[in-house]
Parts: structure tokens; sequence; C-alpha cells
């Protein structure tokens, strides 16, 4: 009950303020259009370097959302007010990580359309093991990214700390999501993404379950 | 007794604040933390409230333990921050709805309108709390303690930012959850007031509660507080 009440708050939050969402698609979407720009390449030789390009404009996007993550915690210090409340410090990380994934899954939902639009994206050979693939990988990028948020709530750097400890964390999870993704994306079999997925799914489980246990250590001064 | 503390250190950047504190508190009383800045006084209500972890030490609340990963029973205590603990984007009815919720208590929000109203605050009832003035900032959290079920509160400097009408009204509850049995320990340093409701003087220096003084007297905690000059 209170987790549900914890991530209502986190979404009735960013309804107001609109400062996560709306800085993640315009970011995302200049970086597409900038992509698009620059890039001088055919349909098939774009199909080699889009699903890298693709996760790495969402880690970038996701980046932006999470910097603003705590930002509400952080202007009135409320982040005291939920530690010295009887809940328990893995319930704030959950449903901070459920809300934060809805809001990258948000910021998807405009962006990846303009992945197809103008750098040539083709899911339709495998749609449901794409959408599998963005679920499981967001996911992912939302537990570690949360975790190392919160961590940042309590030191001066912060902020830098996020990008700095997060991008060599989510490189696995990079690597796989652009493997799948590539196999998609060429339509063929997809035989050989078991082993890409499990590192996914293995990812996920393993630092939402460290987030959960350690969130109190991490966020409390 | 509501509240044990005993031998809680507390460092930061390898600099000792608290060194070993230790001290009571009884049903019914109000106790004042004195001593001058950088004492240690915000950080040994933000230890007892869970903002901040202790380097070692023990404290139990209401004879449960409040050092643990269990949390169901902080649902006892209250703070009062001299920041406003509040989400900024906000109203006041929603930031107290919020935090009631995270206490398992659900106040009809009647009950919420008609202390907005009695704090006059009923013209800002949607109007988000990062426009709201410090004065009206305290009011609301008044308004949080009086509508939140608690057995102890630790508040950190309560009467700044009070005009003379929010002073009454803070004279006026802390009268009232004294006389419901409630433990008040708070710091300030208008000890002038601190004399009016203290029934204990909590000295702290050097890391530790160097001197208890019972009903205390301006002049005893001035005299405290010159000494260490």
């Amino acid at each position: 009950m209170t987790l549900l009440h914890l991530i209502k708050k986190e979404i009735r939050q960013e309804i107001r303020a609109k400062e996560s969402i709306i800085s993640m698609v315009v970011f995302g979407t200049s970086v597409i259009l900038l992509f698009s720009f620059a890039f001088n390449a055919t349909p098939a030789e774009f199909s080699r370097f889009l699903p890298g390009l693709m996760w790495m404009t969402f880690l970038f996007v996701s980046v932006l959302g999470l910097l603003r993550s705590f930002s509400a915690e952080k202007e009135m210090d409320a982040y005291a007010a939920l530690l010295s409340s009887p809940v328990d410090r893995g319930s704030i990380y959950l449903g901070k990580l459920f809300a934060f994934w809805i809001f990258l899954l948000f910021a998807q939902l405009f962006t990846m359309p303009l992945f197809a639009l103008f750098l040539n994206l083709n899911i339709s050979a495998h749609f449901f093991t794409f959408m599998v693939l963005v679920l499981v990988t967001d996911w992912a990028i939302a537990a570690v990214g949360i975790m190392i948020s919160g961590m940042g709530l309590r030191t001066r750097m912060g902020e830098v700390l996020v990008p700095v400890l997060m991008f060599p964390l989510l490189s696995p999870v990079l690597i796989s999501a652009t493997k799948v993704t590539h196999t998609i994306v060429s339509g063929s079999t997809l035989a050989g993404t078991n082993f890409w997925m499990m590192i996914l799914f293995t990812f996920a489980v393993v630092f939402t379950a460290t987030g959960y246990l350690t969130f109190g250590a991490i966020s409390e001064e | 007794m509501i509240l044990s503390v005993q031998h809680v250190a507390k460092s930061f950047h390898h600099k000792k604040i608290l060194k070993d504190v230790s001290f009571q508190l009884s049903e019914a009383s109000a106790s004042v933390l004195i001593g001058p800045n950088g004492v240690g006084k915000t950080t040994l209500l933000k230890t007892l409230a869970g903002v901040m972890r202790p380097d070692s030490g023990e404290a139990h609340l209401v004879s449960l333990p409040l050092f643990t990963e269990n949390f169901s029973h902080r649902k006892h205590l209250i703070y009062w921050s001299h920041q406003s603990l509040f989400y900024p984007a906000f109203s006041g009815m929603e930031n107290i709805r919020f935090f009631l919720s995270l206490r398992n208590q659900n106040i009809h929000d009647q009950k919420i309108i008609e202390q907005l109203d009695y704090f006059g605050l009923l013209p800002q009832i949607n109007d988000p709390v990062r426009i709201y003035s410090a004065g009206m900032l305290q009011r609301l959290t008044m308004i949080k303690m009086i509508l939140s079920d608690w057995k102890l509160a630790l508040m950190d400097e309560p009467t700044s930012a009070l005009d003379v009408d929010g002073l009454d009204h803070l004279n006026h509850l802390m009268k009232q959850w004294k006389e419901d049995g409630r433990a008040l320990l708070f710091s300030t340093h208008d000890i002038g007031w601190a004399e009016s409701w203290a029934d204990t003087a909590l000295c702290i220096r050097n890391g530790v509660v160097d001197q208890e003084i019972f009903s205390p007297k301006f002049q005893d905690m001035h005299h405290f507080l010159s000494e260490k000059r």
C-alpha cells in the first residue's frame, strides 16, 4: 500500500512539474534529428550501427531524467521527511524505480517512432521480442540509475556521480540490448539472442534486489 | 520512558560531532537541546529521526530499538526540521495527505481543510508550497503535526520564521501536546522560549551531554552558553 502511495506521488509530481519527461523527449528528438542529418548512409548501412546509436541515445536520455529524479526531494529536503516516516527504504527505492521506468517508457513512446521515421528502424519482423527487450532493458537502466542517483543524493558531487558510475555499470546491458536489437532489425532468426536476453534479465533482477536491500545505507547521511 | 538514547556517536569526514550521547525522555515532558552552533544538535535530531545513521550507539523508542531495519515503529515519532520537508510542486493539502498516507493514516479531506482554515492557509489551498513563505510553511508543519499520531516529536528550531500569531499557535500546541502525555525534544537558540516549555535542558558540549538542567531557567542556560564562549 505504501509502495502504491510512493509511486503515485512520483507520477503526480512529474505531472505537476513536467521536469523529466519533457526534457527527455526534447533531448531524444534533438539527438535523433542530429544523427539523421549527420550521417549520410544508406538504409543497409544504417541498420549496422542503428542499434548502438539507439541505445546510446536512450542511455543519455535516461541520465537526463535521473538527474531530475531526486530534485524534488532536495529542494525542501522532503527526503528527510520520507526517511523519518515509518517507510522501509526498499519501498522508497522501488517507488522511484517503477516511476522512472514508466517515465523512460513514456519518453520512448515519443522518440521511438522518430527512429523509424528518420533512421529506418524496422522492428516489424520481431515486434513482440522488441517490446520485451525494451521493457527489460529500461528496467535494468532504471534499477542501476535510481540506485546511483540515491547514492548521489547526500554527496556534493551527486550529479557527476550519475554518468560516471552509470555508464561503466550499464555497459553489459547496453551491449546485450544492442546485440538483440541488431538481430531484430536485420530480421534474422532469434535463436542466438537467448544468451543476451538472459544477461539482461539477470542484470535487472540482481540490481533491483541490490537496490532494494541497500538503499537505506546508500541514501541516508 | 518514551525514548532512551545510549552512547550515540556520529562523525562527518573523520570529525566526531557526537562522541557519546546518552539521555532519556519520559512521557509528557519537554526537553531542549542547547549548545553553540556546530555542536551537533541538528545531527542528533536527524540521527534519532532516521535521516542519518549513527556510527555507534543505541536508542529505544517506546522500548523498541530505533536504529534497525524495521521502520514500522517510527510511526511513534515525528520530525520537524528547520527545513520545511515538503514537496514543492504539491499543494499544502496534497503534502499533508501524502505524509499521512505514509503513516497509514486516512484522514478525511474535510479535517485537513478545517486545519488549513484555522491556520489561515485556506486561500492557498491549491497553490504549490513552493510559493509559500517560510512562516506559512511552518504553519503547514504544525498542521502535519496536529493530524499525525505520534508520541515523540523531534523539533529543530520550531520557532524560526514564525510571526507572533504563529508563535501563539505553537505555544498553544506545545501545551496541548504535553497535556496529552507526548514527549517533545527540541532545539532552539531562543532560550527565553525554551524556559517556558522545557522541563529539562540537555546541554551539549564536546560531543556529549555535558550537563542536564532540570526546570531550566534563562540564566542557567545563558550561563552554560556563555561558558562555551
